[in-house]
C-alpha cells in the first residue's frame, strides 16, 4: 500500500514538474508581429520606418550587429546596410521601430505590392509581412501648395482606416485627373465632395453611402469647381493600414506631389489592431 | 502600553509622510495642449472651489481602508489641438520651398493628473498604486505599462506661398474621466482631491496656411 502511495505521489510530482517546465518554456517563447501597411516615402526622406511588435523585451531582432536585414520587394532583394532600431515599451508589449537610413541611394522609383522583411542571424531567419511599399523619385513632379491638409479615418470591420483626405489647394485649377497616396490607393473622383471637409474621425458610410474601400477605379476627370475638397480614396490592392505616405496628383494633365506626411503621428497600438496582426514566421538553421 | 505607543508612533509617521507632500499638482502632457473641447462637462483645472467642495460631499463618510471615488465625467469624448509643431512665415513676394523638420512627441496613452492632497500621494508612486486603484474604480486601465512619450523627427518639403504662414499641428480624440477621490487607512482620511484620466485615442497631423495681412499687424 505504501509503495503504491509513493508511486502515485512520485507520478503526481513529476507531472507537476513537467507542467511547470512546459509553461516556463512556453512563456519564454517570443511572438513577433507586424501590422501590414501601405508605406510610401519620397526620395526626399532620409529613412524608411518599419515596425515590429513583440511580447518580449530585448528581442534578438534588435541587435543590428548580430542580424542581417533584407527587404524582399516582389522579386527584388535589397540589403539594408544602415539600420537603427529603437525599442519602446507599450501597453503590455514592445514595439521595435526599424529605421533604414539611406535606403534608396539611387533615387529610383520603387513599387512593391508585397514587401517582406527578412531578419537573418546565426540561429535562423524571421520573415515578416510589411505590406506594400513605394518610393517616389520626385523628379518631374512639382510640389503642390496646400492651405489646409489632413486625413479622415473611418471604422471598417472594427478597424480605423484612412478613407479620404481633406484638402484646400493654395491655387485654383480646372480639372483633377487623379490623386493617389503611395501607389496602391486611388481617389474616387465620382464621390469627391466640393466645399466640404470632414473631421479626423468620421462614419464614411453614413456620409457617402456608395463608398467602397476596396475597388479598382477607372477615374474620369472631375471639374474642380472649388479648391476645397474631400477626396475619398479606395484601396486598389488590399485594405491595409495607412499611417503615412506621399500624395501625388494629376491636375490639368500635370504631375504634382505633397511630400511624405504623417496622417497619424502616434505609433499604432497593437491591442487596437489585433485582427490586422500578422505573425512573423521563423525558420531555424 | 509599549504596543499602544508603537501604534500611535506609526500612525503619526504615516500622517506626516502623507500630508507633508501635498502642495503641488501633478501635470501631464495634455495640460499643455492649446485647446481641449469636451462634448460635455469640463476639465479638472476648470472646476471652481465651490464645485470641488460639492463633489467632495459625495464621498463623505469613512471606510476602513481603500479609495472612495466620485466620477463627475465618465469617458466623455473630447477633441484637442496641440501646440504648433512647426511654423514658418514667408514674407517675400515669391513662393519658397522649405525643408520642414517637425519634431512629433507621442505622449502617454493614458495621462493622469490630480489636485489637493491627492496630488502629492499619487505623485510618489508609479502608474500603479493609488492611481491604479482610482483607475480601477472608474474602469480606466491605468497600469504600470502605459506607453512612454518619445520624440520623432519628420522631414518634409513644403511650399509656402508669398505672404503666407504655414503651421503644422496635431489634433485628435480623447476620452476624459474626472471627479474626486479620497484614500482611507484605518478609518483615517489620508488624502483627498480631484483626479483626471485622459486617454489618448489618436494623434492626427494637420497642415494649415494663412495669408499674412497688414490688418493682422503681423508685419
Amino acid at each position: 500500500m505504501r509503495k503504491w502511495l509513493i508511486l502515485v505521489y512520485s507520478i503526481a510530482f513529476l507531472s507537476l514538474c513537467g507542467i511547470i517546465i512546459l509553461s516556463l518554456l512556453r512563456s519564454s517563447d517570443e511572438l513577433l508581429y507586424t501590422i501590414p501597411q501601405i508605406k510610401s516615402f519620397t526620395n526626399n526622406n532620409e529613412k524608411i520606418k518599419l515596425e515590429i511588435y513583440s511580447n518580449k523585451p530585448k528581442s534578438s531582432i534588435k541587435y543590428v550587429e548580430n542580424n542581417l536585414y533584407n527587404l524582399i520587394l516582389d522579386d527584388q532583394e535589397v540589403i539594408l546596410n544602415d539600420v537603427d532600431i529603437e525599442e519602446i515599451e507599450c501597453n503590455g508589449y514592445y514595439l521595435y521601430i526599424i529605421k533604414a537610413l539611406n535606403f534608396n541611394k539611387d533615387n529610383e522609383t520603387l513599387i512593391s505590392k508585397k514587401c517582406i522583411l527578412e531578419i537573418i542571424n546565426q540561429k535562423g531567419k524571421y520573415t515578416f509581412n510589411i505590406g506594400s511599399l513605394s518610393i517616389l523619385s520626385t523628379e518631374g513632379y512639382e510640389l503642390i501648395g496646400v492651405d489646409d491638409f489632413y486625413a479622415s479615418y473611418s471604422y471598417i470591420d472594427g478597424n480605423l482606416f484612412l478613407v479620404g483626405v481633406n484638402i484646400e489647394l493654395s491655387n485654383s485649377f480646372k480639372t483633377l485627373n487623379e490623386m493617389k497616396i503611395g501607389s496602391f490607393t486611388s481617389s474616387i473622383n465620382s464621390l469627391i465632395q466640393h466645399n466640404k471637409k470632414y473631421p479626423n474621425e468620421m462614419n464614411i458610410i453614413s456620409s457617402i453611402p456608395s463608398y467602397n474601400a476596396i475597388s479598382r477605379i477607372n477615374n474620369e476627370n472631375v471639374a474642380m469647381s472649388s479648391n476645397i475638397m474631400f477626396i475619398p480614396i479606395s484601396y486598389t490592392y488590399k485594405l491595409y493600414m495607412l499611417k503615412e505616405g506621399y500624395i501625388t496628383f494629376k491636375i490639368d494633365d500635370k504631375a504634382y506631389y505633397l511630400d511624405t506626411f504623417s496622417f497619424i503621428a502616434n505609433e499604432l497600438d497593437m491591442n487596437q489592431y489585433k485582427t490586422l496582426l500578422k505573425e512573423g514566421e521563423y525558420a531555424s538553421n | 502600553m509599549k504596543k499602544i505607543l508603537f501604534l500611535m508612533l506609526t500612525f503619526t509617521i504615516l500622517l506626516i509622510t502623507h500630508y507633508s507632500i501635498n502642495v503641488y499638482a501633478a501635470t501631464e502632457e495634455y495640460t499643455t495642449y492649446s485647446e481641449i473641447m469636451m462634448s460635455e462637462g469640463k476639465l479638472l483645472m476648470n472646476f471652481t472651489d465651490e464645485e470641488m467642495d460639492k463633489m467632495l460631499e459625495e464621498i463623505e463618510g469613512t471606510i476602513f481602508s481603500g479609495v472612495k471615488v466620485y466620477e463627475e465625467n465618465s469617458n466623455v469624448k473630447a477633441t484637442y489641438i496641440s501646440n504648433t509643431l512647426y511654423s514658418v512665415e514667408n514674407k517675400g513676394s515669391t513662393d519658397v520651398t522649405y525643408d520642414v523638420v517637425v519634431s512629433v512627441e507621442t505622449t502617454n496613452k493614458v495621462s493622469f493628473s490630480a489636485s489637493g492632497s491627492l496630488s502629492g500621494n499619487v505623485s510618489k508612486g508609479k502608474s500603479g498604486g493609488l492611481k491604479g486603484d482610482i483607475g480601477a474604480k472608474c474602469s480606466v486601465d491605468y497600469s504600470n505599462d502605459t506607453t512612454t512619450s518619445r520624440k520623432e523627427k519628420q522631414t518634409m518639403k513644403l511650399v509656402v506661398e508669398a505672404n503666407s504662414r504655414a503651421i503644422v499641428y496635431l489634433t485628435g480624440e480623447l476620452l476624459i474621466t474626472n471627479g474626486v477621490a479620497a484614500n482611507y487607512f484605518f478609518w483615517i482620511k489620508m488624502c483627498e482631491g480631484g483626479f483626471e484620466f485622459v486617454t489618448l485615442q489618436n494623434q492626427y497631423s494637420r497642415i494649415e496656411k494663412v495669408k499674412i495681412s497688414w490688418e493682422n499687424g503681423w508685419y
